[in-house]
């Protein structure tokens, strides 16, 4: 054994001359770096809602008076509001620097529009009855909460697979709150005793709202676990066949979802879940045959529902009925949607202005029919905006689930998404009298804490999505 | 073949929807029971039917040709289901942008104007409809300086209260009460003016709704001339009975006096009222008082009465058989003893008692039958005329015509028909003003008016020009016109001597005017119950040859025409003649 050479001293190579060393502490560069990774689109962007709610809170507070009086105070909403904005838009830089820059301005937008319409609508509302004093600042308090929700989610989430694991649990769950409002759900004053809330005294809680979430979750979860299968059919003799046995607790709960609805009466929600799941099971499994399975046993279910327990469902007899003539009924069962026609139509092309109008005629203006007043005091352009934006919205959405990095994030982001995209078909169709009128709310817009919250639980997670998106990084890519 | 089916789907889809949007759409005609709404019946089918059109549009458009040779990966897959799904949901939200545009465009009038009463006596009606019109600042109504009409703004509430400041005139103007009893009269019939829906530039129309700016309705003038007006009501005093005041020259209805009338003031909702509710049962007490007086207030006498016009009426008929060359004003009637039979029966035509001229012989000139206001006379003039030439200058001279004045007419008739002037009694009485003959005051005055300006009737008018509210440029203006001539210049020149005659020499010479030459034949119009109804009508002017104001009087039930009315109306015309 020789000796080894005892090591030679280590003496740093000379670096060359095109490396740079990082210096310690930061150095100008790295802070300009640092700088332009923040989110300056959405930085940007947010500025349009912040401009349009001062904009719409002013003249909300100006065209009463018919003179140039006000006070900074009267705006204190959009400050609020403005703040909230940029609040979030701060802790998503520390948090999630990468997730999607357009979605939370987009959703600000909407938001917007909603927030000014329930602040116009608070005075005359409030004259009729004493139950509605206070509704825009609850809004705001709702939109806090909301973006409380959406900063919660995209902090707490930071796995995704998690929430997949409980899926039975969540589904479960969300079922299990929806049926309880059968023995102690009130009707929320509304008077129309279909009772979907719970009474928190301070709070009326809807529970299906976040069944919407929970159950998507679920369908996101189980649907990726038998894209397999559900790729492959079930021989039976010559017959192909879905394959039924592996679908059956998906096919269980869903149904149970349903039928739930119909029984409370929550035909909007039931419809909702209805296109949903359609939604899901074909981008999940490519396969249009399911689609139109789907839509073949709903008409016979609601053609055998019809024929046999007619009786039972009137109330849905007389929705379409309505829907096809509401004239003649135009003070009783008709008295809604006539009042929203006769909104819409005195809106025309620009409307007769925020704050001019008589939007107040229509039962339910700042939840379901809310459409109706933007009809009328912003015209076509104002519903078109709404349309536009909601368009916008699912593209994101859809963009983002198409970067996103698993099957099963994708699939959860196309079902949240969809779940905004037809809630407002379904709500706006309703309310202008294009497909019958069922009671839901139009996301972002309408007056109510449980939607709004959990919509902000739907961005929450679809940020979530897009921040852990690698394939073409929505989160990075510069607008 | 591909981007052909594609192509075609999406042209079927376009035209289909092109179609259908203005399916049913145009307002509908108000009918009695209502104006129903639009049918959507076409546009929702062609809906229907352009929706899987637009689907396969979308679908072919998003999925990849199928190669046989490429499988496809599941990332791809995955992006085309999504695509799918994304155009399903254009395809909605563009559903929703077209149904909008529908209803908020293309139907929106009609949708608007939809308002009608369910079997069950429900009111279906556009809520805006009311507040809005009682928000509408219409313009005014103005006689000369005086204000018949005029909108008071209620801040804050931006509310109008309609208020009518000129007793005298005001019930001219009808009546606007948007909550209950909609308008009338000018108010109607002037309402897209007053309203100010009709612009004359429609760059105003277009910047008004841009800025918001409040639409101030334009500016009725009116052509009476409120000092005159004042004096023919205090001529007509409290009598029932109604007075019409013309300028000659061109039909401008200077005074029109009716009594009893409404305080349309009454009927105008004020939305300051406390309680709505107590202020539109004050409305309803108020129009179901009027409604049912029997002395019918609501009738406007000059233009809407209908009253035998008596012995004024001879001049209808001396007027025809002058122009017809029957009788000149020197032909000669027998009249024995003030009664005359015409054909086999009882019946007797009578002059009235006080009427022949003590010691005069039987023989009278046609001059002396007018002066004299002889039935006798004219019953056989009448039947000379015969009933086609007596029906013919009865329409000549505005008989059956419904005057546009703005304000409701009724048109005067000398019989049911024709055909019935073949009675030969019937034709006699016709010829005196008696028979069926019903003419309004306005009618006579128009008489009256044609015999001074040469034989041709002027086109009557009560609104000279509508204006701009905030310039008081003029929007509309009545152009004075002549609607037909009734007599030749000859015939006519005749005739007004033979009215003048009976002012100088007549039983109308109380009507004489020192300094001017007037015109004028009193009547005493027989009625089925009561005293007879009081007229006259003449002319009087400061030029001999030129009469400057026409006029007619009624006094219902008033008695002799030459005590009642003829005094009445001195009065007015003595004023007239004052005139600056």
């Amino acid at each position: 054994m020789s000796a080894q050479p005892a090591p030679a001293p280590y003496t740093p190579r000379p670096p060359e001359p095109w490396v740079v060393t990082p210096r310690r502490g930061i150095s100008p560069r790295h802070m300009w770096g640092l700088v332009r990774g923040l989110r300056w689109t959405e930085f940007r962007l947010l500025v349009i809602p912040s401009l349009l709610s001062i904009v719409g809170m002013l003249m909300v507070v100006l065209v009463p008076t018919g003179a140039l009086q006000w006070q900074w105070t009267d705006l204190w909403m959009s400050f609020v509001f403005i703040g909230l904005l940029y609040a979030a838009h701060v802790w998503l830089n520390i948090t999630r620097p990468r997730a999607d820059q357009v979605l939370l301005p987009l959703v600000a937008t909407i938001m917007t529009l909603g927030m000014v319409m329930v602040f116009r609508l608070e005075p005359v509302l409030a004259a009729r009855s004493r139950d509605f004093q206070g509704i825009s600042t609850k809004q705001v308090i709702w939109i806090a909460l909301g973006v409380l929700a959406l900063l919660l989610t995209v902090t707490m989430v930071r796995d995704l697979n998690l929430l997949r694991r409980y899926k039975y649990t969540f589904a479960l769950l969300g079922i299990g709150l929806v049926a309880a409002t059968l023995v102690f759900g009130t009707d929320a004053g509304s008077g129309t005793g279909v009772r979907l809330w719970f009474n928190f005294g301070f709070f009326q809680f809807q529970p299906s709202e976040l069944l919407k979430v929970l159950l998507v979750i679920f369908l996101a979860g189980y649907l990726d676990d038998k894209r397999e299968l559900l790729a492959s059919p079930y021989r039976l003799g010559p017959l192909k066949l879905p394959p039924l046995p592996y679908l059956a607790p998906m096919l269980l709960l869903w149904a149970l979802a349903l039928v739930l609805f119909v029984v409370q009466k929550d035909l909007g929600s039931a419809l909702l879940f209805f296109g949903i799941f359609l939604a899901m099971l074909y981008v999940a499994s490519g396969r249009p045959l399911y689609v139109v399975g789907g839509l073949a046993a709903f008409f016979a279910a609601a053609y055998v529902l019809n024929a046999f327990f007619g009786s039972q469902f009137r109330h849905i007899q007389e929705r379409v009925s309505i829907w096809l003539n509401p004239w003649p009924a135009g003070q009783q069962e008709g008295y809604q949607i006539v009042q929203s026609l006769y909104a819409l139509a005195s809106g025309g092309v620009l409307g007769t202005g925020i704050g001019l109008g008589s939007p107040s005629y229509i039962p339910a203006v700042h939840t379901d029919m809310v459409i109706s007043a933007i009809g009328e005091e912003v015209g076509l352009a104002g519903t078109l905006a709404v349309v536009g934006l909601f368009l916008l919205l699912v593209h994101r959405g859809y963009h983002i689930a198409l970067a996103a990095r698993s099957g099963y994030e994708q699939l959860l982001a196309v079902g949240l998404t969809t779940v905004l995209g037809l809630q407002s078909l379904i709500i706006i169709g309703g309310a202008i009298k294009l497909i019958p009128l069922t009671g839901i709310t139009l996301p972002f817009i309408s007056y109510g804490g449980s939607s709004l919250i959990t919509n902000f639980v739907i961005v929450g997670l679809l940020l979530c999505i897009s921040a852990s998106g690698s394939r073409t990084g929505t989160g990075t890519r510069r607008l | 073949m591909r981007n052909f089916v594609r192509t075609i789907a999406l042209l079927a889809a376009l035209a289909l929807i092109a179609y259908g949007i203005t399916a049913g759409a145009l307002p509908a005609s108000p009918r009695p029971e209502g104006t129903g709404p639009p049918d959507d019946t076409v546009w929702l089918i062609s809906l229907a039917g352009a929706f899987p059109l637009l689907l396969v549009y979308a679908w072919l458009t998003v999925s990849a040709p199928r190669t046989p040779t490429i499988t496809i990966t599941p990332e791809a897959r995955f992006r085309r289901n999504v695509q799918q799904l994304g155009g399903f949901l254009l395809v909605g939200f563009a559903l929703l942008s077209l149904h909008l545009l529908r209803e908020q465009i293309v139907a929106a009038a009609a949708i608007k104007n939809v308002s009608f009463v369910t079997p069950d006596g429900q009111v279906v009606q556009d809520p805006r409809k009311i507040p809005e019109l009682l928000r509408q600042r219409r313009g005014s109504i103005y006689a000369g300086d005086v204000v018949v009409a005029a909108s008071e703004v209620i801040t804050p509430s931006g509310y109008v209260h309609r208020i009518y400041p000129a007793p005298d005139i005001a019930y001219l103007a009808g009546y606007y009460n948007p909550t209950i009893y909609g308008s009338a009269g000018l108010e109607a019939s002037f309402d897209r003016y007053l309203s100010g829906d009709e612009t004359p530039n429609p760059m105003v129309g277009l910047q008004r709704t841009l800025l918001h700016r409040p639409v101030v309705g334009a500016d009725l003038h009116l052509t009476i001339d409120p000092a005159l007006q004042s004096v023919a009501r205090q001529a007509l005093g409290e009598r029932k009975g109604g007075i019409v005041a013309l300028d000659v020259q061109n039909g401008a209805i200077l005074a029109m006096v009716t009594w009893p009338h409404i305080d349309p003031g009454q009927l105008s909702f004020n939305p300051a009222a406390g309680d709505w509710g107590a202020e539109n049962k004050r409305i309803i007490d108020y129009f179901t008082a009027v409604s049912g007086d029997p002395n019918a207030p609501l009738l406007i006498r000059p233009t809407q009465g209908l009253y035998p016009p008596g012995s004024t009426f001879k001049t209808v008929s001396a007027g025809a058989a002058l122009d017809t060359g029957i009788a000149q004003p020197t032909t000669v009637f027998t009249d024995t003893n003030g009664t005359v039979k015409v054909e086999a029966g009882n019946y007797v035509h009578r002059d009235c008692s006080t009427c022949r001229p003590r010691g005069h012989g039987p023989q009278y000139t046609l001059t002396e039958g007018y002066k004299w206001s002889l039935n006798v006379v004219f019953a056989q003039l009448g039947v000379r005329l015969g009933p086609a030439r007596m029906w013919e200058y009865a329409q000549r001279f505005g008989f059956g015509t419904r005057y546009d004045i703005g304000i409701p007419v009724e048109a005067s008739s000398i019989a049911d028909s024709p055909e019935s002037l073949n009675s030969l009694n019937l034709l006699a009485a016709t010829a005196y003003g008696q028979g069926n003959v019903a003419a309004t005051p306005l009618q006579m005055a128009l008489v009256a008016a044609t015999v001074a300006r040469g034989g041709e009737l002027p086109a009557p008018y009560l609104v000279s020009a509508v204006t701009e509210h905030e310039t008081g440029r003029p929007i509309w203006q009545f152009q004075p016109h002549v609607l037909k001539r009734a007599l030749s210049p000859a015939a006519n020149e005749n005739l007004r001597q033979m009215m003048i005659t009976s002012v100088q020499s007549g039983w109308a010479k109380g009507a004489a005017i020192p300094g001017a030459t007037v015109g004028g034949k009193t009547g005493t119009a027989e009625t089925n119950s009561g005293d007879p109804h009081s007229w006259f009508i003449g002319f009087a002017g400061k030029d001999p040859n030129k009469a400057q104001y026409a006029i007619a009087v009624v006094v219902e039930n008033g008695g002799e025409g030459t005590r009642v009315a003829l005094p009445a109306a001195r009065q007015v015309l003595v004023a007239a003649l004052n005139r600056p």
